[in-house]
């Protein structure tokens, strides 16, 4: 029986997502659409800002750590009263165009350091202002400067969290924000 | 010591004394510097005011105004130089020595401090535009020059081409480049000489080696070939032609005329880079990264709600410049202004919203009196 199973996963907050998972061992409670929601709503502000007004968001999907990053990945630390990592994955392609529109249209036929602190910004633009608004629904965060790494076969172990991943489908091409967020037990 | 409203609170302020929630639970204590995160805990804990210190202007900004003081005096002397070459009519009267060295100069105050050097051409103006426009060119070329690893012997000659790069003008009456309205064909065409009259002259001169006299000639040349005196394209421009087109569009860009308002600096990059198939894209891309994203001088809105304006670049970050906040989130003027540096780990969710134009950057240049 590997028919997905669509489950409501969340309460407390009334834009629920409904996750479509394969593995029926999820916690209800494991990640909260409130600790979701605000990289969801920031990363559409931050692209809207760029110009990119028509991005989508696709399925959202459960995974377990460790899993594969694509061409550029950021990775960008939580610390608060939520805790965890979010990794931003794009295929070179992508992280191309997402350089192009945030140096203000140069164009790119390579990516370099210009490029790589170019998606590195964007990576702290969408977790920045979700930290803000963690904050603002009583979750006070702070963020580490995000770390870039490039390379196809690059697994991502993110401690023993279970990870969402978020693919949004914009005009640059596909980014996924993978987000491993838990509530900091000692809060 | 005074006491502020947290709406008022701007990160980088410091705490003067400990802060407590109503249950006496210590959240801040004295002499944490303010940032965003904890901003925002004052208002999910329900305290209104603190206690912050008064603020005062940082050992940087000493060391930077005395600095700034000794840069002023020799960019003075720089633009009287160049102005007694254009003002003297007569190429033999150009000494290339001092030439030389006043390039020397300018890239020695770049070495020094070239924060401080860029801050400064954005303040002065001058009656004649030409003066000041050709020693901010050869700052720019420099700068574009230094990250292109160009030997000291190269670097000089290309600065000193582009501080002589419009010395074609003096042929021109001067009401023709501080016109106010629409250039006749014939006036034009004139205009369109000068790259040529200045190569020319200057050859006469034979003061100055070929590159300098290419650099002089091409600089109006674009790419494509759509440029002037001889549509050159690709390849057959010379590099300083190429460098010192790119300065100039800037820089003109950036500059107040008669005929026109002038461009935030980064309204002036995103123009560059909107015809960027007009110029060579590794100079640009040489531009981009020395001048940065948001270029000194700009005014920016932080994320926070603050504006600041750019004084400082960090070397290899683009995206996160050194910012003095001006107004905080009310538009209340911040006396003295506060210091930030973007790439400290502190600020790392405050980043740039947006840059400030138009009628809005009016506005600021109003509340601060500037």
């Amino acid at each position: 029986m590997n028919k997905p199973k669509v489950m409501n996963l969340f309460s407390r907050n009334i834009k629920c997502i409904n996750l479509c998972v394969s593995d029926a061992n999820i916690r209800e409670d494991y990640m909260k659409a409130e600790f979701i929601n605000p990289f969801i709503t920031a990363a559409f502000m931050v692209l809207n800002q760029l110009g990119n007004t028509s991005s989508t968001k696709g399925k959202l999907s459960l995974k377990q750590s460790p899993i594969e990053g694509s061409d550029v990945n950021t990775i960008i630390g939580v610390t608060g009263d939520v805790k965890g990592q979010v990794l931003y994955s794009m295929d070179l392609d992508t992280a191309m165009k997402v350089s192009t529109a945030m140096l203000m249209g140069m164009p790119v036929t390579e990516f370099d350091e210009l490029c790589k602190s170019a998606v590195s910004e964007l990576g702290n633009m969408i977790t920045g202002n979700a930290a803000c608004e963690l904050g603002n629904n009583g979750f006070n965060c702070t963020i580490t400067p995000p770390t870039l790494f490039m390379g196809k076969n690059v697994v991502v172990s993110i401690k023993n969290l279970q990870i969402l991943v978020i693919p949004l489908l914009t005009s640059f091409g596909e980014i996924v924000i993978n987000v491993a967020l838990t509530e900091d037990e000692m809060n | 010591m005074k006491t502020i409203a947290v709406e008022a609170l701007v990160p980088g302020m410091v705490v003067a004394r400990d802060v407590y929630t109503r249950n006496g639970q210590l959240i801040v204590s004295e002499g944490t510097k303010l940032t965003l995160d904890i901003i925002m805990k004052f208002t999910n804990w329900g305290i209104f005011a603190i206690s912050i210190e008064e603020p005062t202007f940082s050992q940087k900004d000493h060391q930077e105004k005395l600095i700034a003081a000794q840069i002023s005096v020799a960019h003075d002397r720089v633009v009287g130089i160049t102005e007694n070459i254009f003002a003297n009519n007569d190429t033999g009267a150009i000494d290339p020595d001092l030439l030389r060295g006043m390039v020397g100069d300018l890239d020695n105050q770049l070495e020094l401090n070239s924060n401080v050097l860029l801050n400064l051409s954005h303040l002065k103006s001058y009656d004649n535009y030409v003066y000041l426009h050709s020693v901010n060119v050869c700052v720019l070329t420099l700068i574009i020059g230094k990250k292109l690893k160009l030997s000291v012997n190269e670097l000089h000659d290309l600065g000193l081409a582009a501080v002589l790069h419009d010395y074609g003008m003096i042929r021109l009456d001067s009401a023709i480049f501080n016109h106010e309205r629409r250039l006749t064909d014939a006036e034009w065409l004139k205009i369109k000489g000068h790259p040529y009259d200045g190569y020319e002259m200057l050859k006469k001169s034979g003061a100055f080696n070929e590159a300098i006299l290419a650099g002089i000639l091409d600089h109006h040349e674009r790419l494509d070939g759509s440029g002037y005196p001889n549509s050159k394209n690709g390849d057959r421009i010379h590099l300083f032609g190429k460098i010192i087109a790119v300065a100039d569009v800037y820089d003109a860009c950036i500059s107040p005329r008669k005929h026109r308002p002038r461009l935030t600096p980064n309204e002036a990059l995103k123009n560059l880079l909107g015809q960027a198939h007009l110029f060579d894209i590794n100079i640009l891309k040489a531009f981009v990264a020395a001048m940065a994203v948001y270029p000194i001088g700009c005014f920016v809105r932080l994320n926070t709600g603050e504006i600041g304006k750019v004084i400082g670049i960090n070397d290899s970050s683009p995206f996160r410049p050194e910012i003095r906040i001006v107004l905080d989130r009310q538009r209340q003027k911040l006396e003295p202004p506060i210091r930030i540096n973007l790439l400290d780990e502190e600020y790392v969710h405050t980043y740039i919203a947006e840059t400030l134009s138009g009628s809005e950057l009016d506005e600021v240049y109003r509340l601060l009196e500037e």
